[in-house]
């Protein structure tokens, strides 16, 4: 066998942690492992070796187990939207990790989730439904721990803003219902359509999450967005007086 | 017995390290065990990644530290020493170190006094094809290679460099057996260890996953080890995944697992600490009791360590 070249261990490296990250790949090493490890610039030596860990159980294991650690942070943080995502989730999981690399960090892989998922909905894939879950997961999280949550939009200097405990999410179910089918893995498509609006708010006694009026919830988004010019004074004035809103 | 060694950045006598005892790797189950529970711990290891958050290379400032977490570290370095276990160092990847991560390791290493510092013999860091680095997503093994020697060697000699305190290495669990290595295992680590002057953090529970997954003996793996570089071992359950016995950390040790703790235990002349590991999402089955219970054994066993 010839010794390995310093320049192939980086592409040694590159093809294994792809394996492990792709069963795709794995079995594409067992059907057609010429043009498989093409684009990889390897010694004899470790081409040989990256087929033989390739028809080892151990590789399954390892391939299950990147899935797990990828996983694990999407359903600690976004397990309502997983839900949501239904018979779909396997298919976007597998596209997401294909487009997107890991990351160590919950928050970051959290993060690229979202920005995948946002991307799916702008371009038709996915219903608009799996974007307003994944808003009033983004807004718990903020309030619970500030982990993996949204932060509020920028407001400029002097305009009117929510207050920054709380959140206001748009929603085309009846949120209640949608929560129960969600817990209850219902299906989702059960649910009759309208325009509602949650508030997510801390308190003394923890987080809060209520159903609000479109005549409160519409005025609130607005201006969570930085759009508080839009809201009629009197309307401002009344927000203002509970304190939700802050002049 | 003194096992002293000279690498670049300095000497540390491995056998000078304070004796620690028994101690438990953090995770947030853990607060109110550590206060109600005083006696049954004397140290604790943290892993410092878990208690920020990371805004990538280049960010400024790269680093949020959570304050909840800061909390509970603050109060238990003000009690008790503290170890650094480090999981993104990438010791066997071709990456460049990440040397914001090393300086804020270096930072923290001043503000929390840590015993030692430690990381895997694995790789976490990748460079795509695009040359962009990324996680690997799992911690993955290298074979044992003179090549690999010399890399993991060189980057543990600039951690070294960087940080003013001992570093251990900790073999690996590893679920694929490449072919055609050069060394073994356990000649790779002695190797490691005497060039670069690192000790070994010795997860017995991986030795005895790897033993049970690739079908050696354990007891003969770790009698091949150098025992002086033996300062910290860790202990943990695993769990079975389709025959595959997994480091998941899930409650109690299996027996087999403790054996080999005592027959090294008995036989490493510094060891300085044995450290026991369970994920936060087993303790509502572990338990205060069952969580007294393994550090209770680990403690027989760090009763009965060699001298």
């Amino acid at each position: 066998m010839d010794a390995p070249r310093p320049v192939t261990l980086a592409a040694f490296q590159r093809a294994l942690s792809d394996l492990v990250a792709s069963p795709v790949l794995v079995r594409r090493v067992w059907d057609e492992p010429d043009s498989a490890l093409a684009g990889y610039e390897l010694s004899a030596r470790e081409r040989a070796r990256l087929e033989a860990v390739a028809h080892q159980p151990g590789m399954e294991t390892s391939c299950a187990l990147y899935r797990m650690n990828r996983v694990t942070p999407l359903y600690t943080y976004l397990r309502l939207t997983c839900q949501a995502l239904e018979g779909s989730l396997r298919e976007e999981l597998d596209h997401f990790w294909e487009l997107q690399p890991a990351h160590a960090q919950f928050e970051r892989e959290v993060r690229h989730f979202e920005t995948y998922l946002r991307s799916r909905v702008r371009a038709g894939a996915l219903p608009a439904l799996i974007e307003e879950v994944l808003d009033l997961e983004l807004a718990v999280n903020a309030l619970r721990d500030g982990h993996a949550g949204s932060e509020p939009s920028p407001v400029a200097d002097g305009a009117l803003s929510l207050r920054e405990d709380a959140r206001v999410v748009r929603i085309s179910r009846e949120p209640l219902a949608l929560l129960s089918a969600l817990d209850a893995e219902r299906p989702l498509d059960e649910l009759a359509v309208g325009e509602h609006y949650v508030l997510v708010m801390s308190g003394d006694d923890g987080l809060e999450v209520l159903p609000i009026a479109d005549e409160l919830g519409e005025p609130l988004l607005a201006i969570a967005r930085g759009d508080g010019d839009s809201v009629p004074a009197e309307t401002v004035e009344l927000l203002v007086e509970t304190g939700l809103v802050v002049d | 017995m003194a096992v002293e060694s000279q690498p670049r950045g300095g000497t540390h006598d491995l056998g000078a390290l304070p004796e620690l005892g028994v101690g438990v790797l953090y995770n947030v189950a853990l607060p109110g065990f550590l206060r109600s529970n005083p006696a049954a711990w004397d140290y604790v290891e943290v892993i410092p990644d878990m208690f920020w958050r990371d805004r990538g290379p280049g960010q400024e400032p790269r680093y949020d530290e959570l304050d909840t977490w800061m909390t509970e570290l603050e109060w238990i370095a003000s009690h008790r020493p503290v170890i650094a276990h480090n999981i993104g160092l990438s010791l066997a990847g071709t990456t460049p170190l990440d040397e914001q991560y090393v300086a804020k390791l270096v930072e923290w290493h001043a503000r929390f006094d840590f015993r030692w510092h430690s990381d895997h013999l694995s790789f976490v860091d990748v460079a795509s094809a695009h040359g962009l680095d990324h996680n690997t997503g799992l911690a993955v093994p290298m074979p044992y290679d003179q090549e690999v020697l010399d890399l993991v060697a060189g980057r543990i000699e600039r951690v070294r460099q960087a940080i003013p305190a001992a570093f251990l290495i900790e073999n690996n669990v590893s679920f694929i057996d490449f072919p055609d290595q050069e060394m073994s295992e356990p000649e790779f680590l002695n190797q490691l260890a005497a060039r670069t002057g690192c000790g070994l953090l010795l997860d017995v529970h991986n030795v005895y996953a790897n033993s049970r997954n690739h079908g050696f003996d354990a007891q003969a793996f770790v009698d091949a080890l150098e025992f002086d570089r033996v300062i910290e071992i860790h202990i943990a359950g695993g769990t079975e995944l389709d025959g595959m016995w997994l480091d998941s950390h899930a409650g109690a040790c299996p027996e087999p697992v403790l054996e080999l703790l005592d027959h090294v235990a008995e036989r490493a002349p510094n060891l300085r600490a044995i450290t026991f590991e369970f994920h936060e999402s087993y303790f509502p089955v572990l338990r205060e009791d069952g969580l007294r219970e393994q550090l209770e054994r680990a403690r027989a066993a760090w009763t009965r360590r060699a001298r």
